[in-house]
């Protein structure tokens, strides 16, 4: 039997095509490269759709994505989460909190037992199990069951719970781990004892064949200039920061036509005189946000929480320049090793970053110059899937064939 | 199955993980309920009446019920004596509406023995069980005397049935794996850290037999945040850190890497002071290690030809030394070792000290001085724990310690007060200063 064609299942919290996330897109894009390279690929997963209320949208059993073949289990959501918010404070809080209510925590959120049993019958059938990101139950239970077979992408930034005992565990005892960047890979080795076996594998982001924006601007009857920020739209992205600092230069500029363009999910708070100038084009296809990522004059990443920010790279392949939250080790890495933006770190440097492009005709265009060749020197799929492939056949073990006696019956699901 | 589960660590859920998974794989159709949200089915507080309660208003839908016994899973943890009783009461309902397996882990007699009342109410629903199941002889006579059970009620149920490997390892590549030396002979004490389970015996134990060819860890942690519990950890670590060759990982470590220690180690010791039967002592056996372990509660009937059982503590010590076939040897060489020059020895020993310091301080110095972050790397004052290998110096220095307590205490209180108040001083006085610099 060829070594690709046991099986390897990638686990996240959530699978489809309208996911927002940065660590869904990779396993999705890794998913189908790895299946259009030869290997069985199944994804694993649960039926939830939104991160915040976990509700089962997606029907429970098995599809088809392309050469990709999906499993759906429906979560659970018989919990109040009360527990989940209050030791979640302490956890915030930076208080000590024992193991017992560390794992009260993680398990007063999304489960998926069903998903875990089928693991824990059927996982003799599966070569490995690729996990990601590392802080959701899918991961922190679901690995620990085969942790041999176990990759885990950790997708992992500077944050309160990457320090709690029961992710030990998930990370020392891993079969591999699977880094995006340097720094993520620094920053686990400073709270781990991470496994001799792990790569930084890195991501990718796919390359359009031609650009549009005139077309996204029609689209959309956008008529000013804009800055662009896609993704979730909530105070652990950064948001608020960036609505905050978009306030403050129309108010402190009246002739300033700026205009701010965001796509994805969440709820836009804020005045009346800025929401007006901030327009919400909702979910986009990728060929409309490679169009507004082309059209815009800076791509804005706000988050101080990135493990890879891929759509700091799509801008830059747009030719776009970024403006980004310097307290992001990835992103200031990515902006410092590339050139093509700049790191502000605090609303006022945001705000002084975004002017200066407004003000200097041309700057913008100047800035990102570097980046396009940044992205295309470092992160195409087929380095990426070379490497995954590499570890792969490294640390993975071929099953052995078991006698029909000791194998589960596969269940429908 | 009612029982604690994943992703949850602890003996008992491991052990119903494993019984679930392979009798799943049988093709029983078995769901699990949990006393906390986990990989299991369905989860229900239990601990109390209301708790079986609730279990007897679900037994239509099973045929069977397997319970994982253990007193705080139908008790809790503090319940008063009516409520136990009617407790009691109510698993027998559940035992009479369907069969009702009772797999009993542990057990207080000594609940029993202060209440007759209780204890006959243990017995009439322990009797209407379909089965009562325990993992030694030992439990089965002890369950049967002291509930005067009828003879053959309490069956036995091989603690180890289930269980299977989850590391497939050579010695030699979990030692690499944990970064443990190659040939030295490694004793090791594992599990959730607690009084009763005696590694400070073995930490003793080791110190006694003046060896430097062999290594004792102990890998563990406490799994709640108890002041016992952390105390005794503490006092654990104090008396490591006085033995040569002994070291402490508190660690809270995958099943996985928990099989890893133990194939990695030479002999594993299971000191307990106190306990039913241990997990750790099947999951020993599973990989062929030698054990030795307390002849206490069941550990004499787990025991099997490559297990040296111990009575006294002087046992555990000759236990150990049986399993380094050089000791004799050891000791002189360490006794000959002893007559080096220590002058000598003192004076490298401080050349060596300044020159760290030194280092420490160049590295200090290249950075921006961040006087908060020292503050807050300087160690809380804290007295050394009253602990040493030798006993008789552990009596003479908890004897000086609780002498000296009323003065030193409210001096140790004090400095941890002025401590505090200076970091959030120093604390407030930097953020002022940022202010300042920013608005400037």
């Amino acid at each position: 039997m060829s070594s690709k064609a046991q099986t390897i299942a990638f686990i996240p919290p959530r699978y489809g095509k309208e996911i927002v996330g940065g660590a869904e897109a990779v396993i999705a894009e890794a998913a189908h490269g790895l299946a259009m390279r030869g290997y069985n690929v199944e994804v694993l997963t649960t039926c939830a759709k939104d991160h915040y209320t976990w509700a089962n949208e997606y029907p429970a059993g098995v599809e088809q994505d392309g050469k990709v073949t999906v499993r759906r289990f429906p979560v659970e959501l018989d919990t109040p989460g009360i527990e989940r918010e209050a030791i979640g404070g302490k956890i915030l809080g930076g208080q000590v909190v024992p193991i017992e209510e560390q794992q009260r925590w993680a398990n007063d959120s999304l489960r998926c037992s069903s998903l875990w049993h089928y693991v824990s019958q059927n996982g003799h059938n599966y070569r490995s199990f690729i996990f990601a990101p590392y802080m959701f139950w899918t991961t922190y239970a679901v690995s620990q069951i085969f942790p041999r077979k176990s990759i885990v992408m950790p997708c992992m930034h500077d944050e309160p719970e990457a320090y709690l005992d029961i992710f030990q565990p998930v990370i020392n005892g891993a079969g591999g781990i699977w880094f995006l960047t340097e720094p993520e890979a620094e920053l686990a080795g400073r709270i781990f004892d991470i496994p001799s076996r792990n790569s930084i594998v890195g991501a990718a982001v796919d390359i359009p064949e031609s650009y549009n924006p005139e077309s996204f601007i029609k689209k959309f009857s956008i008529k000013t200039p804009y800055l662009y920020y896609a993704g979730r739209r909530e105070w652990g992205k950064g948001w608020q920061d960036l609505v905050e600092a978009f306030g403050q230069i129309i108010s402190e500029n009246p002739r300033c036509n700026l205009s701010l363009v965001t796509s994805g999910v969440g709820d836009i708070e804020c005045a009346p005189h800025i929401r007006q100038r901030i327009i919400d084009v909702g979910f986009l296809s990728e060929e409309d946000r490679n169009n507004a990522m082309a059209g815009a004059l800076a791509y804005v990443q706000p988050s101080a929480r990135e493990s890879f920010s891929r759509t700091v790279l799509e801008a830059w392949l747009a030719g776009t320049p970024v403006i980004a939250n310097g307290m992001s080790e990835v992103v200031k890495w990515h902006v410092q090793r590339s050139q093509a933006g700049f790191c502000y770190n605090n609303i006022a440097e945001m705000v002084e970053s975004i002017l200066l492009l407004t003000q200097q005709s041309g700057a913008a265009a100047k800035l990102a110059e570097p980046g396009r060749k940044y992205v295309l020197d470092n992160y195409q799929w087929s380095q990426v899937l070379d490497r995954m492939e590499a570890s792969l056949e490294q640390w993975m073990p071929l099953l052995k064939l078991m006698p029909v006696s000791q194998t589960a019956g596969v269940a429908n699901v | 199955m009612v029982t604690p589960y994943a992703p949850y660590r602890d003996g008992i859920a491991t052990y119903s993980v494993q019984e679930v998974r392979q009798r799943q794989i049988n093709g029983e159709n078995i769901e699990v309920l949990s006393p906390l949200p986990s990989a299991a089915h369905h989860h229900l507080a239990l601990g109390g009446l209301r708790g079986v309660l609730a279990l007897i208003k679900r037994s239509h839908k099973y045929k069977k019920m397997v319970i994982q016994f253990y007193p705080e899973l139908l008790f809790g943890r503090s319940r008063g004596r009516t409520e136990r009783y009617l407790t009691w009461k109510a698993l027998r309902v559940l035992c009479a509406r369907l069969p009702v397996e009772i797999r009993v882990h542990e057990i207080n007699y000594g609940l029993f023995k202060k209440n007759f009342i209780e204890r006959r109410a243990a017995r009439k629903a322990l009797k209407s069980a379909e089965a009562v199941y325990v993992h030694t002889q030992a439990e089965t006579i002890e369950l049967t005397q002291q509930l005067g059970l009828r003879a053959g009620l309490v069956k036995l149920f091989t603690h180890g049935e289930f269980f299977n490997q989850a590391a497939d390892l050579t010695q030699d590549q979990a030692r690499k794996d944990l970064d443990l030396p190659a040939d030295e002979h490694i004793f090791l004490c594992i599990g959730f850290v607690q009084e009763h389970k005696g590694f400070d015996q073995a930490v003793r134990a080791f110190n006694d037999l003046n060896t430097d060819q062999a290594k004792l860890y102990i890998v563990g942690s406490t799994r709640v945040d108890a002041p016992e519990l952390i105390q005794y950890s503490n006092k654990l670590q104090s008396l490591v850190d006085s033995t040569d060759n002994c070291v402490y990982k508190s660690q809270y470590v995958s099943d996985y890497e928990f099989d890893a220690w133990i194939i990695a180690a030479d002999t594993v010791l299971v000191p307990y002071r106190e306990i039913w039967s241990s997990g750790v002592l099947e999951r020993a056996k599973l990989y062929g290690k030698k054990v030795i372990a307390s002849d206490v509660g069941g550990l004499g009937d787990q025991a099997d030809e490559s297990t040296a059982l111990y009575t006294e503590y002087p046992g555990l010590v000759k236990a150990m030394k049986l399993c380094l076939p050089h000791v004799s040897d050891q000791k002189v060489s360490k006794a000959e070792a002893t007559s080096f020059d220590l002058v000598e020895a003192q004076n490298t020993i401080r050349e060596r000290a300044k020159s760290r310091k030194q280092s420490q301080n160049i590295h200090t110095n290249s950075k921006q001085h961040r006087p908060v972050s020292d503050l807050e790397n300087l160690p809380t004052l804290k007295r050394p724990e009253p602990v040493s290998p030798s006993r008789s110096k552990s009596k003479i220095k908890s004897f000086v310690y609780r002498l000296i307590n009323w003065q030193i205490d409210p001096v140790e209180k004090h400095v941890g007060l002025l401590q505090n108040s200076t970091e959030t001083a120093v604390q407030k006085l930097q953020d002022r200063i940022k202010t300042l610099e920013d608005k400037s």
